[in-house]
């Protein structure tokens, strides 16, 4: 109870209240029904006109992604040696690369393989995160010791030379690199959920759970866990983000996918060699990144505005 | 304090151990330091009995890393096997060469990235507030490499007389000198710069805005402080709390050599050698860089601990 005491303010309301007095249009609250959490959640994200702008562009550049190659004409690993390093034409939109491959087909399959890493990455390090950190702040003791210290392990190598040691290896395809991706990546959310879970498990309606004689999973799942939902879908999105730059980063070094596969990051670094007469080609997939990330972060910053009502410090 | 520091280091040196002895497998398992010698084995005995007794290979590969580490204790981390350098020589000059780098990078992108969340902070949703969030987020969004290349196409290939286009990882420099050496660092410099400034201002607006609202500064204010001293002397101090851990955070990054950007602009700093071993596989010189970098990341945060309790006295070392 100690926790949630502190977080108010010692002279303001508690933020509870706060809370309901914004739920309530009329004065005296009878004629509206009070708004559920979920949708004053999205009554504010959707006034952040970025976060709005953010979705839709990541909904774009999927679609363009997987519906555009099938407007051309044009197969991925099609060589076409005469029709080589072209500029941007009506019949190839982007160019063609040294092999003659058409460059707009392989930037969208380079880019759903990106895309497809993130979301792994993201659903596989949301797991093992929230997992990690609901144990650690719950249960607490040794488990939250043993925990504690093996995030203290991974963050005490960088993550891009840890990466690039094991990814040269392991991680030539999308399932291994985002098992390296993900294994690295989770410490965020696990000490997120910790000190979500912290703060939550001394409450009372936990304590009732427990009267209630519920076990500790059934408390975890169907009690701590929905509370976490709205921290953990905040750092979901920019883990995204951190894992697509990260898995083209790699690729770009050569360590991450190989070819025939191809990602984003591997693109940019084919077309590398050709910065000097044709920078469009080299930076186009790269661009295709910086957009992506940027859509994601605008996400992330207005669901971290709309979920937590209380970051209020970081808008557009 | 000392006796937290201590603490501190100790917890750290398993940690440091495990994480090297997981390197030193993952990079063992993959490699096999004999693969040049099995095609003219009776021949090259000589050679195949040294590599075996320099690398250990005679005993299991779970009990090897122990060796390394009985090495490491008195001060030897091995040679570089590629370069044929013991592995502390070259971590010490590519460190100075990545130094060199780092430490003005960090120098003036704390600096500018401290005036612009003061600046942002102070003039919430102004025009030139959103100028500069937009930017910062427009940074936070380029991978390194893209912001590089970016960099490299138009100063480096447009205007290829002022600073020139090296390939990529081969560390040619310019010439002898200081201005030739300037002239190599400027891109470089510009990129680690812009991707920390990014990441720096933002979080110190976030900060700042949080201090400036709170109710010591409106104490200051209405006893009439000038605006100069409340913003400068009493917020600032309580804001850069949370940019400590940021900094130190960026500049053990920073130190321990940034393998993308100076591999692009073909620094030869830690980071290509880093790149370069892996290529390599250079067992010894791997394990000598993690363990730097490791070294650094834990002292660079211990720093940001004790500057804690030198920035806010209520914050207690124990």
């Amino acid at each position: 109870m100690t926790e949630t005491l502190n977080e108010t303010s010692p002279y303001g309301a508690p933020h509870g209240e706060n809370r309901s007095v914004m739920i309530v249009g009329d004065v005296e609250g009878l004629t509206t029904a009070p708004a559920s959490f979920g949708r004053l959640a999205w009554r504010r994200f959707r006034r952040h006109r970025l976060a709005i702008a953010g979705g839709l562009g990541l909904v774009l550049i999927t679609l363009l992604f997987f519906l555009g190659p099938l407007l051309v004409e044009w197969a991925p690993d099609q060589t076409n040696v005469p029709d080589r390093m072209q500029g941007p034409s009506a019949e190839h939109w982007f160019g063609t690369d040294a092999l003659g491959r058409d460059l707009f087909v392989r930037t969208a399959q380079g880019g759903r393989y990106s895309l497809l890493i993130g979301a792994l990455v993201a659903v596989m390090a949301t797991a093992i995160g929230s997992a990690m950190g609901a144990v650690a702040g719950y249960f607490g003791g040794a488990a939250d010791t043993l925990i504690s210290q093996v995030i203290n392990l991974i963050l005490i190598v960088p993550a891009l030379i840890a990466l690039s040691v094991f990814s040269q290896t392991y991680g030539s395809d999308a399932v291994g690199l985002s098992v390296i991706l993900a294994l690295l990546l989770w410490t965020r959310i696990a000490r997120v959920t910790r000190g979500v879970v912290l703060s939550i498990r001394e409450q009372e309606f936990i304590m009732a759970a427990r009267a209630a004689g519920a076990r500790h999973t059934r408390i975890l799942g169907r009690h701590v866990l929905p509370n976490m939902v709205g921290a953990i879908a905040v750092e979901v999105t920019l883990l995204l983000g951190t894992a697509i730059v990260l898995e083209s980063t790699l690729s770009f070094l050569g360590l991450g996918v190989r070819p025939p596969n191809a990602s984003l990051g591997t693109l940019v670094a084919d077309a590398k060699g050709s910065i000097d007469d044709d920078p469009i080609r080299v930076l186009g997939p790269g661009f295709f990144i910086v957009l992506i990330v940027l859509c994601v972060n605008f996400l992330g910053d207005g669901m971290r505005d709309a979920l937590d009502p209380r970051a209020k410090t970081e808008r557009g | 304090m000392f006796a937290y520091v201590t603490r501190r280091v100790l917890t750290t040196i398993p940690l440091m151990i495990i994480a090297l002895y997981v390197v030193f497998i993952g990079v063992s398992l993959t490699n096999d330091p004999l693969g040049n010698f099995y095609l003219c084995l009776p021949r090259c005995q000589e050679g195949y009995d040294r590599i075996v007794e320099v690398y250990n290979l005679d005993v299991s590969i779970w009990v090897r890393p122990f060796y390394w580490f009985s090495d490491a204790l008195t001060g030897d981390l091995g040679d570089s096997s590629a370069l044929g350098l013991p592995v502390s020589e070259v971590i010490l000059n590519r460190g100075k060469n990545t130094a060199i780098l780092a430490i003005p990078a960090f120098l003036i992108s704390a600096t500018v990235a401290l005036m612009l969340s003061v600046y942002s902070a102070r003039r919430q949703y102004t025009v030139g507030d959103y100028f500069f969030t937009t930017l910062s987020f427009i940074g936070l969004a380029f991978p390194s490499f893209v912001l590089a290349l970016v960099i490299q196409n138009i100063f480096g290939v447009q205007t290829e007389k002022w600073f020139g286009i090296k390939p990529f990882n081969t560390g040619r420099m310019s010439g002898d000198g200081f201005f030739p050496l300037l002239r190599d660092m400027a891109l470089p410099l510009l990129t680690l710069t812009i991707l920390s400034i990014s990441a720096d201002s933002r979080f110190g607006r976030a900060s700042m805005l949080e201090t400036l609202g709170q109710d010591y500064i409106r104490t200051a204010r209405a006893k009439g402080l000038p605006e100069r001293r409340v913003v400068w002397k009493h917020a600032l101090r309580n804001s850069l709390i949370p940019l400590v851990t940021l900094w130190a955070l960026t500049l053990s990054a920073l130190l321990s050599g940034s393998i993308v950007t100076e591999s692009i602009f073909s620094w030869p700093g830690l980071g290509p050698a880093f790149l370069q071993a892996l290529g390599d596989t250079d067992l010894d010189l791997i394990l000598g860089i993690v363990l730097f970098t490791g070294v650094l990341t834990v002292l660079f945060n211990l720093i940001a601990d004790v500057m804690y309790g030198v920035l806010d006295p209520r914050i207690r070392l124990n």
